[in-house]
């Protein structure tokens, strides 16, 4: 990316100075809403423009994007599609930094909404405000509290500063996956809807948060790309510092492509965005609970240093079937050393354990909670191991006992409850608040385990 | 020799989107790519001079512009062991690809190596509307079509996604010796891999090729039959 984009990337995510065009104060706008939204998010120079409000709950409002006083950094264009131009226009005249147009009924609806689309990019970009969108959601910004999404602003998602940043083609996924993930205990730093990419595109957003030293995670939904050489370049770049985990959409092929060579004939193009994804070190999800999950575990735990597991348990059936699920997802359920098992044996009674891998605590973890976390620390000592699942009993004290051990040991661990969340929310509230990586299936906890473990060798080179 | 760009710009001046199997070795060779000697012959008489040149036993293939599946057309005759063999063949190929292609121009044959057998391999490249030019390995011969058994990587490769290339197909194993039979030199096979990369990032007027079979032997591997299909 050329360093002038950057800086303008740069000026648009730190924002200090933004005008929310049509703003309001009318009850059930997302006009309101957004006023409210980023009042309270800690947005410290909110200018609504309104022509025909003098102040929108106890902000003074401006007609026009002219009228403000100040230099914008950035102006939300909350208005109908037939405003946009018009708008841009102004905003370049006035030097905004850049302009979040929400607005659809662009490339969406056919040929003509496409050249007005392209004709408020070219403007934009070459005016000197770079846009983002038509038809998107904008931002959830925590670190200048711009956030314009509908589902996390009515659902009153904490806005605190975080590491996982986004940078999603649709907005209404993003928005939902910001509250999801926010219920289990993720903080944000950016997240970004990309809309219908008139200027600004995915893998320009992806770079920004790529170079962002606060952003140390990013999550992606996407479905197609702009610049398919610069998307790959980019993400690998930012492979080699931070994880992305994607979940691409519309990868069933559309029939096979004519073509003269064997090769043309396999190169689909579902074959080649996986393909491409291996091999740039994308974590390549499927499902909107792969997306929470692995989130959660990316953001958690730090990287193992191979893909060996002990899975500690209180539960002996449930111990050997998830090492069945460990080996079936590429991780090794090895025996731990001598030295491990002598201390294990120290610490469990003699009868109704197992010191080998799955280490059983059996049911004298009921009795003795902390024994969790002796296992755990012994364990995570271990060289043999590079990751630790828990398969832990729903009782709160264990798991106290869980979290402090697994924010004790540099290794990560992952905890599966063994209880399901409708029978025990307030278990995995408890975990979430304490940022522990919690799932109540063990198998999908040896999934994001895997993935970690997948990822780790990808960025030690293998 | 002549360079791929000179004989990419023969193919452009003649309006042919698809090389020769002629030329689309000699342009590997001018690669540093491997591959089994070949010599065109215009008549059956030059057919049998050249093949005593090249040796017995050899194979004799249809060159003609307008027939790339060459097999299918009868072209393609191989294990010939002396004159009179080739003499039959040749005439056997005329026949057969006249008639399933009457209007084709047929330069004549040609003779090549019929080299020893090794695992075969394909090396490919396409292009890929969003990604650009995309490299494929996988198990050659007619298993491509029947397993797709093959890996992509995006060029440019690095020699790391040239290795991994070659070690994520399923049949990996087989790379490795099977069943007493020797290992493949697979750095040989990266190195075709990291050949192929270069020349198509630099050189985007190719849109597809494969190199199919590679004879993947335990010292080196060479391309027995090559396909190269010019873009727009």
């Amino acid at each position: 990316m050329s360093t002038e984009t950057i800086q303008q990337l740069k000026r648009i995510f730190n924002a200090e100075s933004v005008a929310l065009v049509g703003a309001t104060d009318k009850e059930g706008s997302f006009g309101r809403l957004f006023v409210e939204g980023m009042r309270d998010a800690g947005c410290k120079k909110l200018y609504p423009i309104n022509p025909k409000r003098e102040e929108v709950l106890g902000i003074k409002c401006y007609p026009s994007i002219s009228a403000v006083p100040e230099k914008l950094d950035l102006a939300i264009l909350l208005t109908p599609p037939e405003a946009v131009l018009g708008l841009v226009k102004e905003c370049v005249e006035n030097k905004v930094g850049g302009a979040v147009v929400f607005a659809s009924g662009f490339g969406e609806l056919g040929p003509e909404g496409k050249e007005l689309e392209k004709e408020i990019g070219r403007i934009g970009r070459e005016g000197g405000t770079r846009i983002i969108g038509p038809n998107c959601l904008g931002f959830f910004n925590p670190r200048n509290g711009v956030v314009t999404y509908p589902q996390v602003l009515m659902k009153g998602v904490p806005t605190e500063m975080g590491t996982v940043g986004g940078v999603s083609q649709s907005g209404s996924f993003v928005d939902y996956l910001v509250w999801f993930l926010s219920t289990k205990g993720v903080r944000f730093s950016s997240v970004v809807s990309c809309g219908n990419e008139a200027d600004l595109a995915a893998e320009d957003y992806l770079e920004f948060l790529g170079q962002d030293d606060q952003t140390k995670t990013i999550v992606s939904y996407m479905e197609g790309v702009k610049n398919g050489r610069r998307f790959f370049e980019v993400a690998r770049e930012v492979s080699k510092n931070k994880p992305i985990i994607l979940w691409k959409g519309g990868m069933s092929e559309q029939g096979a492509r004519a073509a003269a060579s064997h090769t043309g004939a396999l190169a689909g193009s579902s074959a080649i965005w996986e393909a491409m994804f291996k091999q740039v070190g994308i974590v390549n999800v499927k499902s909107v609970q792969d997306v929470v999950e692995c989130a959660v575990a990316f953001d958690y735990l730090p990287l193992p240093k191979g893909n060996r597991i002990a899975i500690i348990t209180g539960q002996g059936g449930t111990g050997v079937g998830t090492a069945d699920n460990c080996y079936a997802m590429g991780l090794e359920v090895p025996r731990p050393t001598e030295r491990t098992i002598a201390r294990l044996r120290e610490v469990l009674p003699p009868i109704g354990t197992a010191v080998g891998n799955p280490i059983d605590t059996g049911v004298a973890s009921l009795l003795d909670p902390g024994l969790y976390q002796k296992a755990i620390e012994i364990v995570a000592d271990d060289e043999n191991i590079d990751m630790i699942l828990v398969i832990s009993t729903p009782v709160p004290v264990c798991l106290e006992n869980v979290a402090i051990a697994a924010k004790s040991i540099k290794k990560p661990l992952a905890v599966s409850v063994f209880a399901l969340p409708e029978s025990e929310p307030q278990l995995y509230a408890d975990l979430a608040a304490k940022r522990v990586a919690a799932y109540s299936d063990p198998r999908r906890a040896v999934y994001v385990l895997s993935r970690l473990a997948e990822y780790a060798a990808f960025r030690r080179g293998r | 020799m002549a360079s791929a760009k000179e004989i990419i710009e023969k193919a452009r001046k003649e309006a042919r989107a698809v090389l020769t199997e002629m030329e689309s070795k000699e342009l590997l060779r001018s690669l540093g790519i491997s591959t089994t000697q070949m010599k065109l012959a215009a008549s059956k008489e030059q057919a049998i001079t050249v093949s005593k040149q090249i040796g017995y036993p050899c194979v004799l293939k249809v060159s003609s512009p307008d027939i790339t599946h060459k097999s299918d057309a009868g072209g393609v005759k191989v294990g010939l062991a002396d004159d009179a063999a080739v003499a039959q063949a040749y005439d056997d190929i005329m026949a057969s690809c006249k008639a399933k292609f009457p209007a084709a121009f047929i330069e004549g044959v040609t003779v090549q190596e019929m080299a020893r057998p090794g695992l075969e391999v394909i090396v490919g490249m396409a292009t890929d509307p969003q990604f650009g030019p995309v490299l494929m390995f996988g198990l050659g011969g007619v298993w491509v079509e029947v397993l797709k058994d093959v890996s992509f990587k995006i060029a440019p490769l690095t020699k790391g996604d040239a290795a991994k290339a070659v070690r994520e197909i399923k049949a990996a194993r087989l790379l490795d010796g099977f069943r007493g039979s020797e290992p493949v030199d697979t750095s040989a096979l990266e190195d075709i891999l990291m050949r192929v990369s270069d020349f198509v990032v630099k050189t985007p007027q190719v849109k597809e090729m494969d190199l199919n079979p590679i004879f993947a032997y335990p010292k080196g591997a060479v391309a027995v039959d090559a396909r190269v299909i010019l873009g727009e």
